[in-house]
């Protein structure tokens, strides 16, 4: 994940989604993506290669 | 009065489920003007429900029980608003699940309570419903995203509640209410009938005054639902039987970087009752959960996209009518990337397989409920030691580590700090509520923390049919 993108960058890719929130909106999403998107890379090198994803359930079969 | 003791007085005659209502309906009338745990109050509806109980022939473990559920679950016949102008029309036509379920064992359905917007914050500050305030002090929030239903045990508004957790939000209201509650595990209770938050963590639980009452309600929705594949196909274990089993025995897992990262004042009260429990055979052990500190980006990592999924549509065509924080919230959805939420799904089983094998070597594990006490309405700051912490930042640490792994988690009122409540919590291994729920009713048998009511609830409950 690359650092915290522009305002300009955020609105091309809400209105790619058929969203369209104001500067105002962006700016609020830019402060929690600031501290959010280090964090999420920490992930990336956290995980032991072999693990395989927690599984979404099937039906009667979780346990 | 608890929902166990009022079901054994209706059973024995004592009152009559329009009596048990109209209690109710009182003291609503007379305190949530300052409370505002009710979004919606079906005052004619459970008259006429309690009435029609009266001449029913089954009388199941709620028999004539007022009850009430967060502003999430569908009621069929009175809208479930999720206390957002986006839902403030919708009337569902069937009960959800729980509701059924409910009404099977003969509770009556008092109203709908308020909530943090969609359930997507802890604060329980609605900008369209406005502020649940604490009981124990109006000033300050009731926490959330349950707030209503903390609020409503707390203020005597209803025997029992619902509220719905995702990371945190049965157990942080309970706390800052000074009530009792219970985050079942993934899967032991259906969602069907629930506006989501996030598939992969919500969980229906209920919030009441002790460790009985929510063995009671729990006992009473949990099971496989065939209208929800999340829901687990296990046997419901008869919780009311286990629960008297004692805390002489049990091995509880003291997981000391939670008690020392909070206030100092709370790790005291939290302290105290640890050693509450040991003096009554329980046998504490230190314990270090492996990635600890990561359970809230992994769980994060997961959450904000499914949030974001499900609320798009609305996203698109409903955008300004959301609250300020819960629309910044839903946005960021937007821009994560898919590899993110694979990653975060197999940090998650790392992080479960890790918390396993912790939990293979105790009964349940004990931490503070919450680290600080709750925030004054309006603001999203606390104070520590002079320093001011966000909020938000210092509830993740404490409830992600549960609801990432699915675990049961109790909180459980156990002390005051200026005269706000503290509660510790209980963490049992997965289907493990037995054992969190022994260990809470151990605790509840040799202390009065859940007893003690603030005092809006006290000048209602002068002179009035339900002490």
């Amino acid at each position: 994940m690359a650092a915290t993108p522009s305002l300009g960058e955020l609105r091309r890719l809400a209105e790619a989604q058929g969203v369209a929130p104001t500067d105002a909106d962006l700016e609020a999403v830019r402060a929690f993506l600031a501290v959010l998107l280090p964090a999420f890379r920490e992930l990336e090198g956290l995980v032991p290669p072999e693990t395989a994803p927690a599984a979404f359930f099937l039906p009667g079969e979780r346990e | 009065m608890t929902a166990a003791g009022l079901a054994r007085r209706l059973r024995a005659g004592e009152l009559s489920p329009r009596e048990a209502v109209q209690g109710y309906l009182d003291r609503i009338e007379a305190l949530d003007g300052e409370v505002n745990a009710y979004i919606t109050v079906r005052a004619e509806e459970a008259l006429a429900e309690a009435d029609a109980l009266e001449r029913a022939p089954a009388r199941g473990p709620l028999w004539g029980v007022p009850v009430a559920v967060k502003d999430v679950i569908d009621v069929a016949g009175t809208p479930t608003t999720a206390a957002s102008r986006i839902l403030a029309d919708r009337v569902p036509d069937r009960d959800a699940h729980v509701v059924a379920r409910l009404r099977e064992a003969g509770a009556i359905l008092l109203g709908k309570l308020n909530l943090h917007e969609f359930a997507y914050g802890a604060l329980t500050t609605s900008p369209h419903f406005g502020p649940a305030r604490n009981p124990w002090s109006p000033d300050r929030v009731c926490g959330g995203s349950s707030g209503g239903s903390g609020a409503a045990i707390a203020a005597d508004l209803a025997a029992a509640t619902l509220g719905t957790d995702t990371a945190g939000s049965i157990r942080i209201p309970a706390c800052y209410c000074g009530v009792t509650g219970l985050r079942p595990s993934s899967g032991r209770v259906s969602n069907r009938g629930v506006v989501p938050v996030a598939w992969s963590f919500d969980t229906v639980g209920p919030i009441a005054r002790t460790a009985e009452d929510c063995a009671l309600v729990l006992g009473t929705v949990a099971g496989r639902d065939p209208g929800d594949p999340s829901t687990v196909n296990a046997p419901v274990p008869p919780y009311g039987e286990t629960l008297g089993a004692g805390a002489r025995g049990l091995r509880i897992g003291v997981v000391t970087s939670l008690v020392e990262g909070a206030d100092p004042r709370i790790a005291v009260v939290v302290t105290e009752a640890l050693g509450e429990l040991r003096s009554l055979g329980a046998q504490l052990v230190p314990v270090a959960p492996p990635l600890l500190e990561r359970a809230g980006t992994i769980q994060q990592a997961m959450q904000f996209q499914e949030a974001t999924a499900a609320h798009l549509e609305w996203l698109r065509t409903r955008l300004s009518d959301y609250g300020d924080d819960v629309r910044a919230r839903l946005l960021v959805g937007l821009f994560l990337p898919s590899t993110l939420y694979v990653t975060g799904q197999r940090a998650r089983r790392a992080y479960y397989e890790e918390l396993r094998r912790v939990l293979e070597r105790v009964d349940v594990l004990a931490a503070p409920t919450m680290p600080v006490l709750p925030p004054r309405v309006g603001e999203e700051t606390v104070e520590v030691e002079g320093r001011e912490v966000p909020y938000r930042l210092a509830l993740i640490p404490y409830n992600s580590p549960w609801s990432l792994a699915g675990l049961p988690v109790a909180s459980v009122p156990c002390g005051f700090v200026d005269g706000l409540p503290v509660g510790f919590a209980l963490i049992g291994p997965r289907l493990g509520e037995e054992a969190v729920l022994r260990a809470a009713h151990a605790f509840q048998g040799a202390t009065d923390w859940h007893e003690l009511r603030p005092a809006p609830a006290r000048r209602a409950a002068e002179g009035a049919a339900l002490p």
